[in-house]
Parts: C-alpha cells; sequence; structure tokens
C-alpha cells in the first residue's frame, strides 16, 4: 500500500510538471480545488444513505478549437473522493473512494463571464481499502456537465454535476428471507461539484 | 430442546467441524451483515429482530471455549444433520444458531453436496432451527422459515485450507421462533468445512 501511495503521488506530481514545462501550448491552465455533494444514486437498496462533502483537487488546461475563441477542450487531471455514509442506530459507516480522474469536456464560451461544459470523466479509484476491492467497480466513468464564472479571471468558480455511467456493485438481490432476485447493478457515483480555479497561465 | 442438544452432543458422531479464522467482507448494501459469498470465508451473519448477529470476530472472541466457527453432526445413522453457527449478537451475546435437518441420508462431510441448491423449509418439527443464547442459558426451539443452501461444492485442493479434503457450503437462511417474538432475517453463510473429525 505505501508503494501504491508513492505511485500516486509520483503520477500527479510529474502530470504537473508536464503541464507547468508545456503550458505555452495550451489556450489556460489552472489549478482546481472544490467540493463535492456525494452520494450513490440508487432504486433504494442502500438503506439509510447520507449524502458526505468530499473535496476534489487538480490541473487543468483547455485548448482552443479551430482557432475558435468559444470552441475548447479541456483536460487535465484531477483528485477527488466520492462516497456517502449510512447509519444504522448510532453507528456510522462510511465509505470513501478516492478516484484519479482525467476529464475530457467541451467548452462553449457564452460570453466573457460564463462558459457551459459537458463531456465526460473516466476515473480509477485508487489507495483503495481491502474491503472496496471486493466490493466496488475499479473503473468508473462519469457524465459531466457544468459551467464556469470569469474563467479567464485569475481566479473563477466552476459548478458542475457528475454521474457515475457505470455501477459501482454487481452484487446478488437478496430478499430478507433469503431468496435470490437476479443481481443489483444500478448503483452509481453522483456528485455535485462547486470550486474555484486559480489560473496558472494562459491566454485570456 | 436443550437437552435434546446435549444428549445429540454426547451420542452423536461428530463427522466435521472447522476452527479457521474468518474472513468478513462486509455486504456492499448493509455493511453490518457479511457479504454472501462462495468461497469459504468462515463467515455468517443475519438480523435478529433487527440488530445485528454475525461470526465476525468471533474465532477471537475470550470466550469462544468451543475455538469454532461451525460444527457439522450427523447422528442415528444419518438420518439428521445438525448444523451450527457460532457468533455474537450486538458483538457481545454469545449465541448459537442450529438447524436441525431430517432424512438427508447425509453420514459424512463430502456427502453434504447432496444439499447442494436445497431450498429447505423449516417446519418447526422435521426441519427445524433452534436459537440458543449461551450468555443467559436459554434455549428456543421450533424455529419455521427457510435455509438455502445455493452452493455445496466440493473446495479446489489448491486452495482448501484441508489437505484432507474439504466443503465450501453457501446459503442464506431465515426463521421465526414462534410465540417468543423472535426473527431472524437476511441470514447468509459461506464455510468450509473439513473432511476430517477435528475433534
Amino acid at each position: 500500500m505505501p508503494l501504491k501511495i508513492k505511485n500516486c503521488q509520483l503520477l500527479i506530481l510529474l502530470v504537473a510538471l508536464w503541464f507547468l514545462g508545456h503550458q505555452k501550448a495550451f489556450s489556460q491552465v489552472e489549478a482546481v480545488a472544490g467540493l463535492n455533494y456525494s452520494y450513490a444514486m440508487n432504486d433504494g437498496v442502500l438503506p439509510n444513505q447520507k449524502a458526505i462533502v468530499t473535496p476534489t483537487i487538480g490541473l487543468l488546461t483547455s485548448f482552443q478549437l479551430k482557432d475558435s475563441s468559444i470552441h475548447h477542450l479541456k483536460t487535465g487531471i484531477l483528485f477527488m473522493v466520492a462516497g456517502y455514509n449510512q447509519d444504522f442506530d448510532e453507528t456510522t459507516y462510511s465509505k470513501r473512494f478516492k478516484y484519479l480522474a482525467l476529464p475530457l469536456l467541451y467548452k462553449l464560451q457564452l460570453s466573457d463571464a460564463i462558459s457551459v461544459e459537458a463531456g465526460a470523466q473516466f476515473r480509477m479509484m485508487v489507495l483503495r481499502e481491502e474491503e472496496y476491492k471486493y466490493n466496488y467497480r475499479r473503473e468508473d466513468i462519469a457524465a459531466v456537465f457544468g459551467f464556469n464564472l470569469f474563467e479567464g479571471n485569475m481566479l473563477s468558480i466552476y459548478v458542475n454535476a457528475s454521474y457515475g455511467i457505470l455501477p459501482m456493485v454487481s452484487y446478488q438481490r437478496i430478499d430478507e428471507i433469503g431468496n435470490f432476485n437476479g443481481k443489483i447493478e444500478d448503483i452509481h457515483n453522483t456528485m455535485v461539484s462547486l470550486g474555484i480555479k486559480f489560473k496558472l497561465s494562459g491566454n485570456d | 430442546m436443550t437437552k435434546l442438544i446435549k444428549i445429540s452432543a454426547l451420542f452423536c458422531i461428530a463427522i466435521l467441524a472447522g476452527c479457521q479464522d474468518s474472513v468478513f467482507i462486509p455486504d456492499p448494501l448493509d455493511p453490518r451483515l457479511v457479504k454472501y459469498t462462495e468461497d469459504g470465508n468462515n463467515a455468517s451473519a443475519a438480523l435478529i429482530n433487527g440488530d445485528i448477529w454475525s461470526t465476525d470476530d468471533y474465532y477471537n472472541y475470550d470466550y469462544n471455549f468451543y475455538e469454532s466457527d461451525i460444527d457439522v453432526v450427523s447422528y442415528d445413522d444419518a438420518d439428521s444433520l445438525i448444523i451450527t453457527f457460532y457468533g455474537l449478537l450486538d458483538e457481545r451475546e454469545d449465541l448459537l444458531l442450529h438447524f436441525s435437518l431430517k432424512d438427508f441420508g447425509i453420514d459424512e462431510a463430502r456427502e453434504l453436496v447432496k444439499l447442494d441448491e436445497q431450498k429447505i423449509q423449516l417446519d418447526g418439527a422435521q426441519n427445524t432451527a433452534i436459537m440458543e443464547s449461551l450468555l443467559f442459558d436459554e434455549t428456543y426451539a421450533g424455529g419455521v422459515g427457510q435455509i438455502y443452501f445455493k452452493s455445496v461444492k466440493r473446495a479446489d485442493v489448491s486452495v482448501s485450507l484441508f489437505e484432507e479434503g474439504s466443503v465450501i457450503i453457501s446459503g442464506t437462511f431465515s426463521f421465526t421462533i414462534p410465540g417468543e417474538n423472535i426473527e431472524v432475517t437476511y441470514g447468509r453463510f459461506d464455510y468450509e468445512v473439513s473432511f476430517v473429525n477435528n475433534y
């Protein structure tokens, strides 16, 4: 496990250094820090679920498409935590899924102050606890939709919603009697995120 | 019924017993319960009147005099079979769940595979569940419900804990004790049991 932590940190550091070293090639490079309102969307199979607030940090860069000032492609690397709590009596059971995510987004600049974006995040669960290896899918692909305020400025604000398309769990549906009724495959990571972006470099 | 169990313990032929550490993987839906598996994880769990009963840490429990998680006992010339799961209610009450099954013709461990995919209705008489509290020295018999042996298979020799061979029994159970306001739900078990008598 310590080796994996080092690997993840090394990967993030290398990507960050690569971004900084190639920043002139991009329209804009930004550092991201935000909070996610996270829960697992399901059809009632997770009893007593409570949403939690989790962090996201990372680096994003955007490219202009076809010399257009309004069409952009955005990518980068994010470290985020998803999950939820379940309360039974006086005990809280916490799930914290740590992901490295590669976003691939199309951004449309609506005005100087506002842009909207949509696309996908390709996520890989990292730093997994032993239980998670048995129970939860490691990969996820999330559909993302959001918007940005004042993105050309040094500090800007982002809001987005994401929905994990791949089911987190593939498990037997067992009723209280003990009968098996097919499989449960409809638990999905769901997050609403709010944060700030700090412009490291780029054209306005 | 307590006497019956004690007499049985004296005269029966204990054909096998398991006593090894369990792998307790929490259920992804209700983390109080153990996940349903078919790997021989030596774990079991259920809700008893909404409280959690499980084998989690039972083997390391200070008062586990039996040093066991499960007993499977055949007696009366394979006429009767008693399967016992050892666990703790609310992490403190030493509580055993017995399942008494009749006329399955199982005389030795390897014959447990006869139970594969058998969904057995517990009628409180021929086949029944019994709950035994060691802490309070109380026994509740005549359990009515169901035990489902969803998978009973020979363990792969390469991964078996026992050189002599073993069987992995996995399934679910639920029952009520009529007149006692006891309801056991969401029961599941997954054990590897040896072919040899460990006692």
